[in-house]
């Protein structure tokens, strides 16, 4: 367990951190940009490094302002009711870059007229970007992607599963851990901080609802969230 | 006689930010004037008379929040579309900012510039 003062000082620098990251995210992608005059392919090879890199440790900052709130207990959640079905779909078009540079394809399923649940929109997008994202970082190439939202006992239940490189046994254990990544993500050579399934795993226990996952090595992965149906729909009564 | 340009006020502390969202506004043909704190935004905004105003949130003297409740507390004011631009992204920081009359609320590290100039043209084509 970290001190609050420590976890004070981590939150105020991340913070910090952000506006010289946000003034190099904009310069890069000025001259990306081309207004400022034409770029040869290598110099836009190596601004692209730039601006991606730029990005992960955006990425990076935004993951320890969370965990930071986390450890204060201070995560402050703005639920509302709302449905899953638009975000879904919202994040699955928002991601089509990266599913079309691993050529994985994406099909989703969502049963009509779904009641909505109490939760926090926008953390509720971030943990939908985080679950879809890895399903397509981790299988590599010419994954299949099947995103699912449906009703049962109460909870909407969504469910992204993979083909990929699967969790072995001995990690399936430590995958909710803080910093945690697995011995063959690195090997792969993906990116990531090993924050985002914590961070998901705070976000849904303290929404009220539960996350878990089926795996087998080098078969694929199934990430799940439910959450308790709060109104009920009108088309249904 | 060439044709007025739309007049953009931005409140922002940091220079490497102003300067940049500057530039890349007067690329988009627009007029940019810069306040560095929140006092001196007031100022800016009443004898300047903006047509748009971004505003940065954690600002010197004067709080974003306190700078935007005054402009829209404000007859002469209070129409003036205020689309706040900060690295503040906690959601009762953006509900604050909505509740007290901002057109729309922009996280810096999310947003691109050209997304930012996108939102500019959004928010005046609205006003008009």
């Amino acid at each position: 367990m970290f001190s609050t003062k420590l976890i004070q000082s981590v939150s105020l620098i991340s913070h910090r951190l952000r506006t010289p990251l946000s003034v190099i995210k904009g310069a890069i992608e000025t001259i990306l940009s081309q207004e400022l005059g034409p770029l040869n392919a290598e110099q836009n090879d190596y601004l692209n490094d730039a601006l991606k890199n730029t990005q992960r440790l955006i990425e990076l900052i935004n993951s320890l302002l969370e965990i930071s709130a986390i450890e204060e207990g201070g995560l402050r959640l703005t639920p509302k009711d709302i449905d899953l079905g638009p975000i879904v779909n919202k994040v699955a078009r928002e991601l089509l870059p990266l599913t079309k540079a691993s050529n994985s394809q994406i099909k989703i399923e969502i049963e009509e007229s779904l009641p909505q649940v109490n939760a926090d929109p926008d953390k509720m997008t971030e943990i939908i970007i985080n679950l879809i994202s890895n399903a397509i970082k981790y299988t590599l190439n010419k994954g299949i992607i099947k995103i699912s939202l449906k009703q049962q006992n109460g909870e909407i239940i969504f469910a992204c599963q993979d083909n990929g490189m699967g969790i072995t046994t001995e990690e399936q254990t430590k995958i909710f851990q803080k910093y945690f990544r697995g011995d063959r993500v690195i090997t792969a050579e993906t990116e990531g901080s090993g924050l985002g399934l914590y961070i998901a795993k705070e976000i849904i226990d303290r929404s009220g609802g539960r996350i878990w996952f089926n795996s087998e090595p080098d078969k694929g992965t199934t990430f799940y969230f439910a959450l308790p149906i709060t109104t009920t729909n009108k088309k249904q009564l | 006689m060439p044709k007025k340009l739309t007049k953009i006020l931005i409140v922002e502390d940091d220079h490497y930010m102003r300067k940049i969202y500057s530039n890349k506004l007067r690329r988009a043909r627009f007029e940019v004037i810069e306040a560095i704190q929140g006092e001196e935004g007031w100022h800016k905004i009443l004898y300047e008379q903006p047509d748009l105003i971004i505003l940065d949130l954690i600002l010197p003297m004067k709080s974003g929040f306190q700078l935007l409740s005054d402009i829209k507390g404000n007859d002469k004011t209070k129409k003036i579309p205020v689309i706040i631009l900060t690295n503040l992204s906690q959601g009762p920081d953006i509900q604050k900012g909505k509740d007290l009359g901002a057109d729309d609320y922009l996280v810096k590290t999310d947003i691109s510039l050209t997304e930012v100039v996108d939102k500019v043209k959004m928010v005046l084509a609205k006003q008009r």
